[in-house]
C-alpha cells in the first residue's frame, strides 16, 4: 500500500516539475512585462511537434534536442517580442491587459490551426514518441521508467540554473528589477526592451522544453496548448502572479494533486479538480499563496 | 424601422436568412449583456458564457426529463437559474481583481465545460452528445421572436444602466475602486447586481438558443471560440457603450459567415488574425477610433 503511494508521489512529482517548467516561464514574463500570454501552452504544443518531427526523421536521442530546442525557441520569443508585444506593452494600462489577452488569444487560435492542418495532411490526430527504458527497481520501489527520471533530473537542473540565472547575473537583476518597479527600474537605467525580449525568450524556450518532456509521457494534439494554458494560469495564480517561488511550488501542489485524483477517482475529474483548488485558494488568499498583499 | 425589418425576417421564409438572424441575435444578446458588467465596471467576466450555457442547459434539462411542465415556465427558469449561479460566484469572483479576476473566470467558463463532459453526470446533462429536444413545429418561428425580444431588452438594459445610480456607481469603481468605497459606494453589492443582470440576460438567450437549435452539448455552449465570442465582438465594436457590442456583433458574424462560405481551410487561422489585428490597433474598439467618431459626430449633423 505505502508502495503505491510512493509511486503516485513521484508520478505528481514529475508532473509537477513539467508543470513548473511552463508556469516558470510564464509567471517570469507576466512579472517583467505585464502580458498575460494565453498562446504559451500553444508554444509548448509547437515545441513538441517540432521535436516529434525532428525526432521522427532523423531518430536522434530526444535528450539532445533540448540545446536545438533552447535556440530556436528562444530566438521566436524574442521576436515575438520585438514584433508584436513590444506595441501592447507602449498601451495604456487599462487596455494593455484586454489587448494582451485579445492578441495572444489570436496566436494561439493561428498556432492551433496551423498545426492542426499539419497533422492532419498525415492523418494524425496525436503525436507522442516512446522513448521506453527498462523499469528501475530501488529497495522494492519501482519508479516510473528511467526516461522520466532523466527528466526529472534535467527538470530540477535547469529550474535552479534559470533561479541562479535570475538571482546572479546582471540581466537576472535587471529582470527582477523590472519585476519589482518598472518605472524606477528604467529610470535608473535598465534597458526594457532588451531585458523583456530575453525574458519572452526564456520563457518560451522553457515552454518548448517542458512540450518535449510532455512529449515522452503522454501525447498532444494541435489544440492541447490552451488546456496548458489554463493549467500554467492556475498555478501561477495559486503561487501569486509574477512570484518565482509560488510558481514552483503551485506546480508542485497540482501535479502531486491531479496524480492522485487520477489514481483514486479517474483523469476525467483532474480539470475540474485543479480548478476548484485554485478557486479554494484564491477564496483564502485573492492574491495566491505568495502573491503581495 | 430596424425593428420592423427584424420583425418581418421570418416572412421571406428563407430558412438560411432566418437561422443567420436568430444567431445574430443571440450573439447580440450575449455580447451586449457581456459588456453590462465589463464595459461600465471595467471588470472582464471572460466566463461570461457560463451563464448562457447554464440557461440553456436548465431549459434542454426541464423539456427532456419533466415532459409535462408548461415550456412558457421553463424559460423562465433559465435566467433564475443563470441568476442562482451568478450569485453563488459572486463572492468568490467579486474578491479578485484586473487579471486575476479576468483568469479566474475564464477558469470557470472551462471549469463548467468539464463538469459537463464528465461521465459522472451523464444521467442529468448527457455528457459529451448533450441532449436533444423534441421539436414543436413552429420551433424556428417562436424562438426567433423570442431571440428578437432578449436582444431588445439586452441593447435597451445596456442603454439604461449608465443612466441609473448602479451605472454611476460601476463607473466609479471602474476609475479607482478603492476611492469609490470612500465615497459611499458598496462595490461589491454594484458589481454583484451588474452580474445578476448580466446573467439573467444570457441566461433567458441560452434558452432560446437552445430551443431554437432542439439540442445541446458542451461544445455547442462552452467552446473556447464561444466563450470569448462576447468578448471580441465588444473587442471589436467598442466597450462601455451600447452601440458597440451591437456593432461588433454585426461585423464578426458576417465576417465569419463569408469566410466559412468562402474558404475551406483555416478559419481558426483567420479569426485568430482579426483577433491579432483588432487587440493590436484598436483595443477601444471600431467606435472609439478618431476617424469613426469624427464621421459618426458629422452624420449626428
Amino acid at each position: 500500500m505505502l508502495d503505491i503511494h510512493i509511486q503516485i508521489l513521484i508520478g505528481g512529482l514529475l508532473t509537477g516539475g513539467i508543470y513548473a517548467l511552463i508556469a516558470l516561464g510564464l509567471t517570469l514574463a507576466f512579472g517583467v512585462t505585464r502580458i498575460l500570454n494565453v498562446a504559451h501552452g500553444d508554444f509548448l504544443m509547437l515545441g513538441s511537434l517540432v521535436a516529434y518531427w525532428v525526432i521522427y526523421f532523423t531518430r536522434t536521442n530526444p535528450f539532445l534536442m533540448i540545446p536545438i530546442l533552447l535556440l530556436t525557441f528562444f530566438a521566436i520569443g524574442v521576436t515575438l517580442y520585438l514584433g508584436i508585444i513590444r506595441s501592447i506593452v507602449k498601451k495604456p494600462p487599462e487596455t494593455m491587459l484586454i489587448s494582451s489577452i485579445v492578441v495572444t488569444l489570436g496566436l494561439a487560435f493561428m498556432i492551433e490551426d496551423s498545426a492542426s492542418y499539419l497533422l492532419s495532411t498525415r492523418g494524425m490526430n496525436f503525436f507522442s514518441i516512446s522513448y521506453v527504458l527498462p523499469p528501475v527497481e530501488i529497495g522494492g520501489i519501482i519508479l516510473p521508467v528511467t526516461v522520466r527520471l532523466i527528466s526529472l533530473i534535467v527538470i530540477i537542473a535547469g529550474s535552479i540554473l534559470l533561479y541562479l540565472f535570475i538571482k546572479r547575473s546582471l540581466v537576472g537583476k535587471m529582470i527582477r528589477a523590472l519585476i519589482q518597479n518598472r518605472e524606477v527600474a528604467i529610470s535608473l537605467g535598465v534597458r526594457d526592451t532588451k531585458i523583456s525580449a530575453i525574458t519572452f525568450g526564456i520563457s518560451i524556450a522553457f515552454a518548448a522544453i517542458a512540450g518535449l518532456f510532455m512529449l515522452m509521457i503522454t501525447s498532444l494534439s494541435a489544440y492541447s496548448g490552451l488546456e496548458l494554458t489554463i493549467k500554467a494560469l492556475t498555478i501561477i495564480i495559486l503561487g501569486g502572479l509574477g512570484s518565482f517561488i509560488g510558481a514552483l511550488i503551485g506546480a508542485l501542489i497540482l501535479g502531486v494533486t491531479e496524480s492522485y485524483v487520477g489514481f483514486y477517482l479517474g483523469i476525467s475529474w483532474l480539470p475540474i479538480i485543479s480548478i476548484s483548488v485554485l478557486i479554494i485558494v484564491l477564496l483564502l488568499r485573492p492574491r495566491g499563496l505568495f502573491g503581495v498583499e | 424601422m430596424p425593428i420592423a425589418l427584424l420583425l418581418a425576417v421570418p416572412l421571406t421564409r428563407a430558412p438560411y436568412i432566418l437561422s443567420f438572424s436568430f444567431l445574430l441575435l443571440i450573439y447580440l444578446t450575449l455580447a451586449e449583456s457581456y459588456d453590462v458588467l465589463s464595459g461600465y465596471s471595467g471588470y472582464m467576466n471572460l466566463g461570461h458564457v457560463c451563464f448562457f450555457a447554464i440557461g440553456g442547459y436548465t431549459l434542454a434539462v426541464i423539456v427532456t426529463k419533466f415532459s409535462s411542465f408548461p415550456l412558457a415556465l421553463a424559460f423562465l427558469l433559465s435566467p433564475l437559474s443563470a441568476t442562482i449561479f451568478a450569485l453563488f460566484i459572486s463572492y468568490p469572483l467579486f474578491r479578485l481583481r484586473g487579471a486575476y479576476f479576468a483568469i479566474a473566470s475564464l477558469a470557470l467558463g472551462i471549469l463548467l465545460y468539464y463538469i459537463f463532459v464528465n461521465p459522472s453526470f451523464d444521467w442529468l446533462a448527457g455528457g459529451m452528445r448533450g441532449l436533444m429536444i423534441n421539436t414543436s413545429e413552429n420551433r424556428s418561428i417562436i424562438s426567433y421572436y423570442l431571440a428578437v425580444s432578449i436582444a431588445i431588452i439586452a441593447i435597451l438594459t445596456h442603454y439604461s444602466i449608465p443612466k441609473t445610480k448602479l451605472g454611476l456607481a460601476l463607473l466609479a469603481i471602474k476609475d479607482n475602486e478603492d476611492v469609490a468605497k470612500t465615497f459611499g459606494i458598496a462595490p461589491y453589492r454594484a458589481k454583484t447586481q451588474a452580474l445578476v443582470i448580466s446573467a439573467s440576460i444570457a441566461g433567458f438567450a441560452g434558452g432560446v438558443y437552445v430551443y431554437g437549435i432542439g439540442y445541446v452539448n458542451p461544445l455547442t455552449v462552452l467552446n473556447t471560440e464561444i466563450l470569448l465570442t462576447p468578448v471580441v465582438m465588444t473587442l471589436i465594436g467598442g466597450t462601455g457603450i451600447y452601440s458597440g457590442p451591437l456593432t461588433g456583433a454585426v461585423l464578426l458574424m458576417i465576417i465569419q459567415e463569408v469566410l466559412w462560405v468562402k474558404i475551406t481551410h483555416f478559419h481558426l487561422f483567420i479569426y485568430g488574425l482579426i483577433l491579432v489585428l483588432v487587440g493590436l490597433f484598436m483595443p477601444g474598439g471600431l467606435l472609439r477610433q478618431t476617424q469613426i467618431q469624427k464621421i459618426i459626430t458629422r452624420l449626428k449633423g
